[in-house]
């Protein structure tokens, strides 16, 4: 404690040992303000906020300073739903004493959260609306707006009361009741609650007794009030449940609930594990099908290459066999020397045989059959030509050109030096109507053999 | 039994929050310790005053 003249500490002596100022009844205004703040902090704990309310106001009217009772009584207020009242409190006390004050950390929560300051600034706003409607005497509005206050500020006393004040005014006792209630359980001693429970249960009870309407008898029978001591404990009164019809529809609904919870919640999930599970085994079977479809693909490929390949060599060995009914090359060569061995004037059948053998197989065969076919295109081959073109003058003669030419032809096959024989064979075509096949013949005596009489005789021949 | 009208007046508006500072501002903060020392500042007053008059009782008294 410290003197209020000098600011310094005191001791047990009456007066201050620094300044001597007398301080005997200093000391008692501080105990007595401590005294008062010690009864208010044991109504605080039992909820008489009323009561708490009053002592620590006391407290701060004989000494201002006495934080500890300020920080109490803003959250008294706070408690009441007076959040204006706890905060100014509050405020005050923070300027008494700045340096480890609580009532800074309560307000600093109040301030950080501003959703919430602005949800009690909105109720309080509300309560003080509904109080002008209910001056205006609009109770209807004032009522709705007091039921959203509650149901955003549980603990405005004041909002509690007024609400209940109204319902009495109706007749509504029975919610009065309970309204009145609520607010006891925040303020347990609040003499304006205390008030109007009392006018209540003696409305209730006139009403229990008195009442032509059975319902009315009814809910007011069902409170059971009874004197403890000073105080008068009421049971309120709790709708009763309605059994039978409602349990069986219940029941039903729950029923249905649940089917219905089962069909669309939990049989679908089992379909699925089961089916899941069938799902990779046809997955499992379905790869392994395409594996072996592109497997037998692939064969039937490789078959049909076989095949095609069988085909080829067997014709070929036909073929080298001579067993496929065409004559081929070594076949020419035995016949076109088996006529030279048979006759030395059978040089023309040599020959004609010899010719089907064509260069391209000369080039690829074996050296024994080139050889033969040197030597008997030799020796056959001057007599023939000479055959050829007797032969085919003859068949000029015999206006028979197609013989001629085929002859004439042959000759020329064999001996392609000569120009007289070309000449011969372009006569031909000239003589058979094929002029444009006898012009080319010409021109080509022309060109192979330029400084040939026969060049100069196929230029007249030269028709347009 | 309850007279709505009588009860209404009890109730007052709550304050708002726009209103703290006009409510601190407007708290009394008067409080014993206060009055106290009104008090003796006013008896150490009277004190001075009763002594500055019986000096001037003294000095205007005829010899």
């Amino acid at each position: 404690m410290k003197c209020y003249a000098c600011g310094n500490r005191l001791n047990e002596l009456d007066y201050c040992p620094t300044c001597k100022a007398d301080v005997r009844l200093y000391k008692k205004i501080i105990s007595n303000s401590n005294a008062l703040y010690n009864d208010g902090l044991e109504k605080a704990r039992v909820r008489d906020l009323s009561g708490a309310a009053q002592s620590l106001r006391q407290s701060l009217k004989y000494d201002k300073k006495n934080i500890n009772a300020r920080n109490l009584l803003g959250l008294v207020y706070f408690e009441m739903g007076e959040s204006v009242l706890a905060l100014s409190e509050w405020i005050i006390s923070k300027n008494y004493e700045s340096k480890k004050n609580i009532a800074d950390d309560y307000i600093n929560i109040l301030s950080a959260n501003q959703n919430k300051l602005d949800t009690i600034n909105q109720t309080l706003k509300k309560y003080n609306q509904a109080l002008q409607y209910c001056y205006q005497d609009t109770r209807d509005l004032a009522e709705i707006q007091l039921k959203k206050v509650l149901s955003i500020n549980k603990n405005l006393i004041s909002a509690y009361q007024l609400l209940a004040l109204i319902y009495i005014d109706n007749g509504d006792y029975s919610k009065a009741r309970r309204i009145l209630l609520k607010s006891l359980s925040i303020d347990a001693t609040n003499t304006r609650s205390r008030y109007y429970l009392l006018n209540v249960n003696e409305a209730l009870k006139d009403i229990a007794e008195h009442s032509s309407d059975k319902k009315k008898r009814q809910d007011a029978l069902n409170t059971i009030s009874y004197q403890s001591g000073n105080d008068t404990i009421i049971q309120p009164a709790l709708p009763k449940e309605r059994v039978g019809m409602s349990s069986i529809i219940n029941i039903i609904l729950g029923l249905l609930v649940g089917i219905a919870i089962c069909w669309f919640l939990v049989l679908p999930a089992r379909i699925e594990n089961e089916t899941e599970g069938y799902d990779k085994q046809y997955k499992l079977v379905s790869e392994e099908l395409a594996a072996e479809k592109s497997n037998s693909q692939e064969r039937e490929q490789i078959l049909t290459q076989y095949e095609t390949k069988l085909t080829e060599y067997e014709d070929e060995i036909n073929y080298l066999k001579g067993s496929n009914g065409v004559m081929n090359e070594n076949d020419y060569l035995m016949k076109a020397a088996s006529e030279y061995l048979g006759s030395e004037d059978a040089s023309s059948a040599v020959i004609d045989n010899l010719t089907n053998i064509s260069e391209e197989y000369l080039q690829g065969a074996n050296p024994s059959f080139v050889e033969l076919y040197n030597i008997l295109s030799q020796n056959a081959g001057s007599n023939a030509i000479s055959k050829y073109v007797a032969d085919a003058k003859t068949a000029m003669r015999q206006n028979d050109y197609t013989t001629a030419i085929d002859n004439f032809s042959k000759a020329w096959n064999l001996h392609q030096d000569d120009p007289e024989l070309l000449m011969s064979l372009a006569h031909a075509y000239r003589e058979s109507g094929d002029i444009n096949k006898a012009n080319e013949l010409y021109t080509q005596v022309m060109n192979t053999f330029p400084e040939s009489q026969a060049a100069i005789d196929a230029g007249d021949y030269i028709t347009e | 039994m309850i007279n709505f009208e009588e009860e209404l007046k009890k109730f007052q508006p709550s304050m708002e929050v726009e209103q703290v500072e006009n409510a601190v501002y407007e708290h009394d903060l008067t409080d014993m310790t206060d009055i106290l020392l009104e008090m003796i500042k006013n008896d150490k007053e009277t004190t001075e005053a009763a002594a500055l008059i019986k000096a001037t009782l003294e000095d205007t008294q005829p010899m």
